[in-house]
């Protein structure tokens, strides 16, 4: 049928089909800024303008759009001649990935439109239908309000709220990202943007069970059906055994993945693969697929895999590295420093609790996608959203039995990755479609496969002992853990590694003891999530930090502020602990630990608060009848990159008018880290940064890196491009004493000009033109690599403040104050964003977000309604305080900065919901009923707090 | 391939002679935000969708004086809850339907949700239809045999059979949804307990509607029941309770007597138990707040 509408003012005629949602008909006709989040309405990044009022595109027919008004994101304004929506937003630092803000900015423009000027209030509400996982909204809300002119600057000529601390001309300053308006005016391009001749389909037949034998598979009816160009079983693609996880190599995670198996080990694992004409065609012949199945008992209970006579789930016998598969043993960690029995002999006392934390999702708003074709020389290509490129080069060729050179792997913008993207899951297979075609394939997961098969945070159980002597100090700590690691094995050394090596430092001890046991389950997998097993970790150490305190009757600042790692500290295990193998020894050279406290402390009012409670009290009176107030806080430390491991390059290239290219083969997933490379470039090259040109993550272009994990972009790949920039300005240095006839000792790199001890100056332009077309003629073009052994840790404190409904048991956050010392900040914008979004994922691990499965584990939530990630309203103001010191080993004094955020949040909340009501919750998320259920429990034992006098 | 054929109907009568033309291959769309999933997953497979977006006499909100009373308020089924929420009769006289439209989805789902089909949808967590069953609400029903109406006033309690079903047949549409305003005196709720404050379906709702000159209550249960419910016996409760006696206690037992009228279940928003407690919770609430003006009530 025949669509006739208007689109950003243009009179539109298409030609849609019947069923087609408004969604893909724009996008068909090129308005690519509309994207595709969860098509069923609840995640707002498809969000057009219908007649002036927002509506989700997804769930909009075209049909019912017939003589409409559409405006998308392209109607409102463009690189060149931006919306004042689009401006504010980039400048604030608002945008990080940017998929969800098309519709977001859409969704403000309506709401400005008929509230000129909203409160903060309706502001949240206006965006409320926006979901991002990114940011914490925080931003988004101060380009709107500003807009709205409800925000006063009191310095109007300060163009970012934002200052410089630092003595560096460009690091240090809020700059806006490289990418431009175009992050905001639907040009940047995803994966999905990307237009192929001749494009198929992929879609993946899943599993409907959690444990079975594939007896036999019949694709006939599929492979017979018009418009199927191919349909891959296990009988059609190689087997080779691998991770899936894109790691160091050998990849330290067993393998015990091959593309497609004889057996299925979750629901959604994978079964056969089509390519077809269209998606309801790859849809239909999925169907068509017949496959007899014999079905094994799945092992669904984690702390019953090890049983004797439990079903085996790996019983291939061609996995390698799995530690013991016949008990369903995928890896084991052990690291012990002093005697941890000694030291709890010597022990006033010993406390000992276990934590338990569930399954969750990363779930960043553009699910897995990967395009994959042949170019004119047959080398595969792969576009994909990945956080490493280089991971899913080496894995795609092995997995297909292709030559590494004849790979190509792109990674354009990404809209979000948090770990689960740091995975080959999509890019293998997409390249066997388009081998077996001989086309290009596009295979994208929808928003249930997201959640169900990709990639999830592993739950744990931990236990933790703790001996002290009488005055608090720590005397002996032992962690144990089980971890879950679902039906295949992917991070689950590592992830459990980091769990105790991340979190157990933090705290002086003569004796540690950490353990873990990672085990296989018919459940989905566990793999990087942001902040790799720390955030389960803090949850565990930073919860019994506070019990021992209460037990102890000491302030529980007081007793973290006497244990804590001091400067000059040695890691204790650092050594013993590294990367699922010994590690290197580390001293902590810069803390900010005291700082972090001591400027959360006075931000959220500690000691006020803590003044007005009398000896015993729980809470504070809250704004309602049945309401209680506490406080809650949390100190974390983590890494910058992986010792010994992370390994970042970077080239650069002098152009001759003074401008440079970088290219690096690091990987913004939208955390702005090609704006921080450019930023590190130019302030050693002595230019502006727009002077800088980054081009990433193309492992035919760019050097190598490992990708964006472990926090270490700023960190590894920053130092890669320090050393390049350097070797790069040496080299013009020489060019310029020939013009200037002075140095090169002694001349300097700076505001576009090489100036020499007596004055005299030359330009950039000039000396780099001099290089290229000059007397010596050279390209000056470096490559420098980066590696280190330090990895310093950023410190953190946080400080959480709860308001208990005590007769719902529903917990609001009304506040939350998060202090990092990050080292260096490189751009203070960028990195408070890290924070505020960090901070935003941890509160849905610690109050609403839970995979939720069956007996037969099929999970219940795999959509965005009921899988419960934050949205506008739900979040509190999220205050970020960046704490500097100056870390010698790191880029301009740098660390990191984007994982610690998710560490600090779920103990703080634990911990508040303590100081509002007694209950202490040992089990995360904590649901409005299992708070109430707490409240409960403590009325029935008769124990203090509100959970006898609150309920009347 | 799904190919449906579309009819774009401008009058009530043309869209209810397409549906009974179409006997049952039919099915009428408003703002899609319900159908277009069940469309999406394959669950329902309409030869035909009738576009009723196109009919005016099934929009506008009216309030037809009543000299004795507030009057009665009548809104075509085409209303959105964006529509509703703003709307300043609505908001003005039923404040309960304004709330209970303003927690619906999200802006976007606010602004194509309508309420007829929120009513047609029979979802036992519909918010708009739980507060106009509070407000003894009655549908208007039109067919092509009946166009003026037999079914004029079919009281929404009794219209919900099941979730996702109602007494409406094939080829009958929702044209309009009306009611008795409230006394100017009476006073109103609608508390919702979702999962987090945007995009939640509930999981339990309490509207509730106070009028003190007749010394009554009125409560609708949203999430608690395979349909929409009204807690009778406790409004019979309080009708004989109050204002007798201690006023607090009075609500107390109100409040857990309309548990009585739930048959909550477990599932994956919410165990029947802990609705259970929020029913009882969410009611003493709201008649606190209604009966008593204790606004501190969370
Ligand atoms: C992400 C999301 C979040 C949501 N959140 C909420 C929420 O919080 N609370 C809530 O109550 N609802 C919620 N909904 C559900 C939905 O928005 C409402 O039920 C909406 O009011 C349905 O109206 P509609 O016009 O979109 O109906 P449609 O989808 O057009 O129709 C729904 C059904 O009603 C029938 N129908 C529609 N109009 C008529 C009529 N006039 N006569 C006869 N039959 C008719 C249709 O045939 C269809 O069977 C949500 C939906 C989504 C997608
Ligand atoms: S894609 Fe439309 S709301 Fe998510
Ligand atoms: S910036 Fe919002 S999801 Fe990435």
């Amino acid at each position: 049928m025949t669509l006739r509408f208007v689109v950003n003012g243009k009179d539109v005629a298409v030609e849609v089909e019947p069923s087609e949602v408004l969604l893909d008909s724009l996008r068909r006709l090129g308005y690519r800024g509309v994207k595709s989040g969860c098509r069923t309405g609840s995640c707002g990044t498809c969000t057009v303008l219908l007649d002036g009022r927002p509506v989700p595109s997804c769930t909009v027919l075209a049909a019912q759009a017939d003589g409409r008004e559409v405006t998308t994101i392209e109607g409102l304004g463009d690189t060149d001649n931006p919306h004042p929506l689009q401006s504010g937003f980039l400048r604030q630092g608002a945008a990080q990935c940017a998929y969800c803000m098309q519709g977001m900015i859409l969704s403000a423009k309506a709401l400005l439109d008929t509230h000129p000027h909203p409160t903060d209030e309706e502001i949240r509400e206006g965006i409320s239908g926006n979901l991002c996982r990114c940011t914490g909204y925080v931003k988004a809300i101060e380009a709107v309000a500003e807009l709205g002119g409800t925000r006063l600057h009191l310095d109007s000529s300060n163009r970012h709220p934002h200052r410089n601390p630092g003595p560096y001309a460009t690091v240090g300053d809020p700059v806006e990202k490289t990418e431009g308006i175009g992050l905001v005016s639907g040009r940047a391009k995803y994966t999905d943007d990307f237009a192929f001749e001749g494009l198929l389909q992929g879609r993946i037949k899943r599993s409907p069970h959690a444990h079975a034998r594939i007896v036999s598979i019949d694709a006939s009816k599929a492979r017979a059906l018009e418009g199927v160009h191919a349909v891959l079983t296990c009988e059609d693609v190689p087997r080779v055994p691998h991770s899936t996880a894109g790691q160091n190599c050998p990849e330290p995670s067993p393998y015990d993945s091959v593309m497609l198996d004889r057996k299925v080990r979750f629901v959604g694992d994978r079964v056969a693969a089509v390519a077809a004409d269209t998606p309801i065609l790859a849809k239909r012949a999925c169907d068509l697929i017949e496959v007899e199945y014999e079905m094994i008992e799945p092992v669904l209970d984690f702390e019953r895999a090890m049983d004797e006579g439990a079903p085996v789930i790996h019983d291939e016998d061609d996995a390698t590295g799995i530690l013991d598969a016949s008990r369903n043993m995928a890896a084991h960690v052990d690291a012990e420093v002093g005697d941890v029995e000694e030291g709890f002999a010597k022990a006033e006392h010993v406390f000992e609790h276990t934590y338990r934390v569930q399954y969750v999702h990363a779930n960043p708003s553009e699910p897995h996608i990967a395009a994959t074709f042949l170019d004119e020389k047959n080398r595969l290509v792969v576009v994909t959203s990945t956080q490493v490129p280089f991971h899913v080069r080496r894995i795609v060729s092995r997995v297909n039995e292709i030559p590494l050179h004849d790979v190509r792997v792109v990674k354009p913008r990404i809209g979000g990755g948090f770990g689960v993207k740091q995975e080959v899951i999509v890019e293998d297979i997409c390249a066997a479609l388009t081998l077996a075609t001989r086309r290009p394939v596009k295979l994208s997961l929808d928003r249930s496969e997201e959640l169900v098969s990709s990639r999830t945070r592993h739950p744990q159980i931990l236990k933790l002992r703790t001996g002290v002597a009488a005055d608090g100090t720590i005397l002996a700590r032992e962690m144990r853990v089980l971890t879950n690691t679902g039906a295949y094995g992917s991070h689950g050394l590592t992830v459990p590694s980091n769990t105790g090596s991340k979190s157990l430092p933090l705290y002086r001890s003569p004796a540690i003891a950490f353990s873990n046991d990672t085990v296989y389950t018919n459940l989905p997998v566990g793999g990087a999530c942001r902040g790799y097993g720390a955030p389960q970790g803090y949850f565990a150490m930073e919860s019994h930090s506070d019990e021992i305190a209460h037990a102890l009757g000491m302030d529980p600042a007081e007793f973290r502020l006497m244990n804590a790692i001091r400067e000059g500290d040695e890691d204790p295990i650092a050594e013993k602990l590294g990367e699922g193998k010994e590690g290197f020894r580390r001293v902590i050279q810069t803390n900010g630990l005291p700082e972090c406290w001591e400027r959360v402390s006075e931000a959220a009012d500690w000691e006020g608060w803590r003044s007005k409670l009398e000896p015993g009290q729980f809470g504070t009176p809250g704004s309602f009848r049945h309401s209680r107030v506490g406080k809650g806080i949390t100190f974390a430390m983590h890494g910058s990159g992986i010792p010994g491991d992370d390994m970042g390059a970077a080239t650069i290239k002098a152009n001759e008018d003074g401008s440079f290219n970088l290219l690096v083969g690091a990987t913004d997933l939208g955390t702005g880290s090609d704006t921080i490379l450019a930023q590190i470039a130019s302030e050693v090259l002595g230019v502006t940064p727009e002077k800088v040109v980054v081009y990433s993550s193309d492992t035919d272009r760019t050097p190598f890196d490992v990708g964006a994990y472990a926090s270490s972009t700023t960190y590894v790949s920053g130092g890669a491009v320090v050393k390049a920039a350097e070797m790069v300005r040496d080299r013009l240095l020489v060019h310029a004493a020939a013009l200037l006839a002075e140095g090169p000792q002694g001349l300097t790199c700076a505001d576009g000009k090489v100036t020499a001890p007596s004055g005299k100056s030359v330009s950039l332009a000039d000396v780099a033109n001099a290089a290229m077309y000059g007397e010596d003629k050279e390209q000056i073009s470096f490559t420098a690599s980066n590696v280190t052994y330090d990895c310093p840790p950023p410190f953190a404190a946080a400080c959480c403040t709860v308001e208990v409904d005590t007769e719902t048991g529903r917990v609001d956050v009304t506040d939350f104050v998060c202090a990092v010392d990050l080292g260096f900040p490189i751009n203070p914008a960028l990195a408070e964003g890290q924070i505020e979004g960090g901070v935003l994922m941890g509160l849905g691990y610690a109050l609403s977000e839970e995979m939720l499965f069956d007996g037969k584990g099929r999970m219940l939530n795999d959509n965005l309604r009921d899988y419960r990630v934050f949205s506008s309203v739900d979040a509190p103001p999220i205050r970020a305080i960046l704490v500097r010191t100056d870390e010698p080993t790191g880029p301009f004094g740098a660390k990191s900065v984007s994982e610690i955020p998710v560490d600090v949040v779920a103990p703080a909340v634990a911990n508040a919901i303590y100081a509002a009501t007694g209950v202490r919750l040992r089990d995360l998320p904590f649901t409005p009923e299992k708070v109430l259920a707490g409240i409960e429990a403590l009325a029935a034992a008769g124990g203090e707090g509100v959970g006898a006098g609150g309920r009347r | 391939m799904y190919e449906p054929a579309w009819k774009f109907p401008t009058t009530a009568l043309e869209a209810a002679e397409i549906l009974r033309e179409a006997a049952g291959r039919a099915t009428p769309i408003a703002g899609g935000t319900d159908l277009t999933a069940r469309l999406r997953s394959g669950d329902e497979r309409p030869e035909v969708l009738v576009d009723l977006a196109g009919i005016e006499e099934f929009g506008g909100v009216d309030l037809t004086p009543d000299p004795d009373a507030v009057g009665q308020m009548t809104m075509g089924a085409l209303n959105t809850h964006g529509a509703l929420a703003r709307d300043d009769l609505v908001r003005q006289h039923v404040p309960l339907l304004a709330e209970a439209c303003a927690t619906v989805g999200s802006p976007q789902i606010r602004s194509r949700g309508t309420v007829g089909g929120n009513v047609a949808n029979a979802s036992p967590a519909a918010d708009a239809a739980v507060a106009l069953l509070a407000l003894d609400a009655a549908v208007r029903v039109v067919s092509a045999d009946d166009c003026e109406g037999d079914r004029a006033g079919l009281p929404l309690e009794g219209f919900f059979t099941g979730p996702g079903e109602t007494v409406l047949r094939d080829d009958e549409l929702i044209a309009d949804i009306s009611f008795d305003c409230p006394a100017e005196s009476a006073r109103s709720l609608y508390l919702k307990a979702g999962q987090r404050k945007a995009l939640a379906i509930a999981i339990v709702s309490v509207a509730a509607l106070y009028e003190p000159e007749a010394g009554l209550v009125r409560i609708a249960l949203g999430s608690v029941a395979p349909t929409a419910v009204r807690a009778r016996d406790a409004e019979n409760l309080f009708e004989s309770e109050w204002p007798a006696g201690d006023c607090e206690a009075v609500i107390d037992a109100v409040a857990a007597r309309a548990v009585g009228s739930a048959s909550c279940i477990d599932d994956v928003r919410a165990s029947g138990r802990y609705r259970r407690i929020l029913i009882e919770t969410l009611t003493r609430s709201a008649l606190r707040r209604l009966c008593l003006d204790l606004e501190e009530d969370g």
